[in-house]
């Protein structure tokens, strides 16, 4: 590697007196050094993968293995019957609830907080600190001192039931996270760009739209993912205002295992790997993006 | 100063200003010129400056910022602040399902809330979640960050096991974990019996004990938030500028002592600011508990948010449940000032 090692050796005696220059140790510290490196890692990942591990196992499983006592550790005969059984079953229509509702949603937050942020970002204006200030802390109260208030409202407007009681609360509660996260990638594009357009007569607005947009479209991508696996996850809400009908994966998902002793594991397993694969894929294909995303959006939840 | 800076101030223009504001780590490289204490969480809101606007330019850039704010501020208004005074008012107001505002309670509710022994063991459960998980959360988070800010090939691996608890619904996993940990067909027990530990005529009933199913909570909790804690310190570790190592490596400094007298002080602010957030998130915490014991056994996992969704969905009384998401709201915003006052007093250095 072309980076400066550290030295492989530490200095024995206490204080800083010591110098360093000194050529690394053995050959075989190294070597030795960077197995147990290897193996911590291969530690973290086992440990922090091991329910999509555990889930995959099991939705492979026939009814039989999954409630054999005690339980095997490995499906004899794979099968991928749990994830057909799955989708033509409620959770398949519980799958389609969560995609329509954090779909929906993310593009709510997405066009409203792109151009709160860009005006935070970007346009002098008084008190803006305050206003920033109150979009932040609103961010951190507890959704249960929402929760009973917009229940009643969404109830008068006869919408508890129907998908839209979880578009509305979704599409304003993940605005705070998103403007700061917008505002983060904003700050990032030089302002000559705009000025430039300015002096070639273009509005503050028409330099918005036609060149600072594209230009952090990779950023908007980033944020809609971190907005979409808040949605995708949301729970008291979808747990309170939904009906059978409108359950969303993780409220149908706990609900069956709550609620029939005969639950088919394999199903359950199989609803839960349907409902991590498509956030993994994009995890493990924007993982530098996502984690300056959610640094700059202060990781809400 | 700096020439970059030096140099694009010749040409400043009011708007200008804002270009210094920028985020150190969304900065492809590790910037020297930052210190470690100026990055990460709140950075946006500090460096958002204001002044009054005098020339007509000025004052229609404003317009024009009102109206871009305009759907935001109303949606938050209507949807967020409107809710959370309608939750301070029922309080007041006499329970029952549906039968909300129409007779006031006075601090009936409030009174009751005093000699509700479920309530007080509802929020020692909190507070005491709170303490063990942030902690732990704390601890893991950091040796995990230290870890993936290592360079070795396949770190990305490490940084996406790293994110991955966070991308997993919190309730699905709980639900997993429950059958991990279920007496008769989960894994654990499974295991321990394969390798000979467990007898299984006598199954470990793991959700069926208080001691162990808060012991599991407190493990699955940590298990789930690592990854928040570990993001932020990642980024605060990359805000640290390589030349301090160097300079400490001269000195003749060991790993140790560069972790505990070097890294570690220059990571105090972003440490505090997470802290701060782990904590009022961990009190509002609700799914993870719900889906792994509901509450269960007994009361014995039951916390604060578990109580006002037993008020409102089985008891159907709204006016009690407002009350004890009044006291969890007032607990929270001790921490919401904090967390602003902290970010304001860091920023200002």
């Amino acid at each position: 590697m072309a980076l400066a090692p550290l030295p492989t050796t530490t200095a024995r005696g206490r204080g800083f007196a010591r110098p360093t220059t000194r050529p690394r140790g053995p050959r075989l510290g190294l070597l030795t050094r960077r197995t147990l490196l290897y193996l911590a890692l291969a530690v973290i990942v086992v440990v922090q993968f091991l329910p999509l591990i555990w889930a995959l196992l099991t939705s492979s499983m026939t009814p039989q293995e999954t409630t054999a006592v005690p339980a095997p550790l490995w499906p004899a005969h794979p099968t991928l019957s749990s994830y057909r059984e799955a989708l033509q079953g409620d959770i398949g229509r519980y799958y389609l609830n969560s995609i329509i509702a954090s779909l929906a949603s993310t593009l709510v937050t997405m066009l409203l907080a792109t151009l709160a942020a860009y005006a935070f970002a970007r346009l002098r204006f008084r008190w803006k600190r305050l206003a920033l200030l109150f979009v932040v802390s609103l961010s951190l109260f507890p959704p249960f001192s929402q929760v009973i208030p917009l229940y009643l409202i969404l109830q008068s407007l006869h919408l508890i039931g129907t998908l839209l009681a979880l578009i509305i609360p979704y599409s304003v509660f993940g605005l705070p996270m998103a403007i700061l996260i917008l505002m983060a990638f904003l700050q990032e594009v030089p302002f000559e760009y705009e000025e430039a357009a300015a002096l070639d007569g273009m509005s503050r607005l028409g330099a918005f739209v036609r060149i600072v947009l594209p230009m952090i479209i990779p950023g908007l991508f980033t944020t809609a993912v971190i907005v979409f696996v808040g949605d995708w996850n949301e729970y008291l809400f979808a747990l309170n205002y939904t009906t059978t009908a409108t359950y969303t994966l993780p409220v149908g998902v706990v609900i069956l295992s709550q609620t029939e002793f005969t639950t088919n594991f394999g199903v359950l397993s199989a609803a839960m790997v349907m409902s991590v694969v498509p956030l993994v894929a994009l995890i493990l294909l924007l993982e530098r993006r996502i984690v300056s995303g959610l640094t700059a959006g202060g990781l809400k939840g | 100063m700096r020439e970059t800076e030096m140099a694009s101030d010749q040409a400043t223009t009011p708007c200008e200003q804002q270009e210094e504001s920028r985020l150190p780590f969304l900065a492809s490289a590790r910037s020297p010129q930052r210190p470690a204490f100026m990055t990460t969480i709140g950075a946006p809101l500090l460096e958002a400056r204001e002044s009054s606007p005098r020339g007509p330019l000025e004052r229609r850039e404003e317009r024009l910022a009102w109206l871009m704010l305009l759907p935001v501020v109303l949606a938050l208004l209507a949807l967020g602040v409107y809710p959370v005074l309608s939750t301070l008012w029922f309080s007041f107001q006499q329970g029952g399902s549906f039968g909300l505002g129409t007779t006031s309670a006075g601090l009936a509710n409030y009174l009751r809330l005093l000699h509700d022994e479920q309530f007080w063991s509802a929020l020692r459960f909190s507070l005491l979640y709170s303490l063990v998980t942030v902690c732990g959360q704390m601890l893991c988070g950091t040796a995990l960050a230290l870890f993936a800010n290592r360079r070795f090939h396949g770190r990305w691996l490490a940084r996406a096991a790293i994110l991955f608890p966070w991308a997993i619904p919190t309730a699905t996993n709980s639900v997993i974990w429950a059958y991990m940990f279920n007496d008769q067909y989960g894994l654990i027990n499974s295991l321990l019996e394969h390798l000979g530990l467990l007898n299984p005529t006598h199954p470990i009933v793991w959700l069926g004990s208080a001691q162990l199913a808060t012991l599991l909570i407190y493990v699955l909790a940590i298990w789930k938030a690592n990854s928040l804690v570990a993001l932020l310190v990642l980024a605060g570790l990359q805000g640290i500028p390589e030349e301090v190592y160097e300079a400490a490596r001269v000195d003749g400094a060991s790993r140790w002592q560069i972790l505990w007298r070097v890294t570690l002080p220059l990571l105090r602010p972003v440490l505090l600011v997470t802290l701060i957030l782990r904590t009022i998130e961990s009190l509002q915490a609700f799914d993870l508990i719900s889906a792994f014991t509901n509450g269960g056994p007994g009361n014995a996992t039951q916390n604060l948010g578990l109580y006002i969704y037993l008020q409102i969905q089985q008891f159907g009384d709204f006016g009690y449940g407002s009350t004890i998401a009044v006291v969890l709201t007032a607990i929270t915003l001790l921490f919401i000032v904090l967390y602003m006052r902290t970010l304001l007093r860091t920023g200002t250095r």
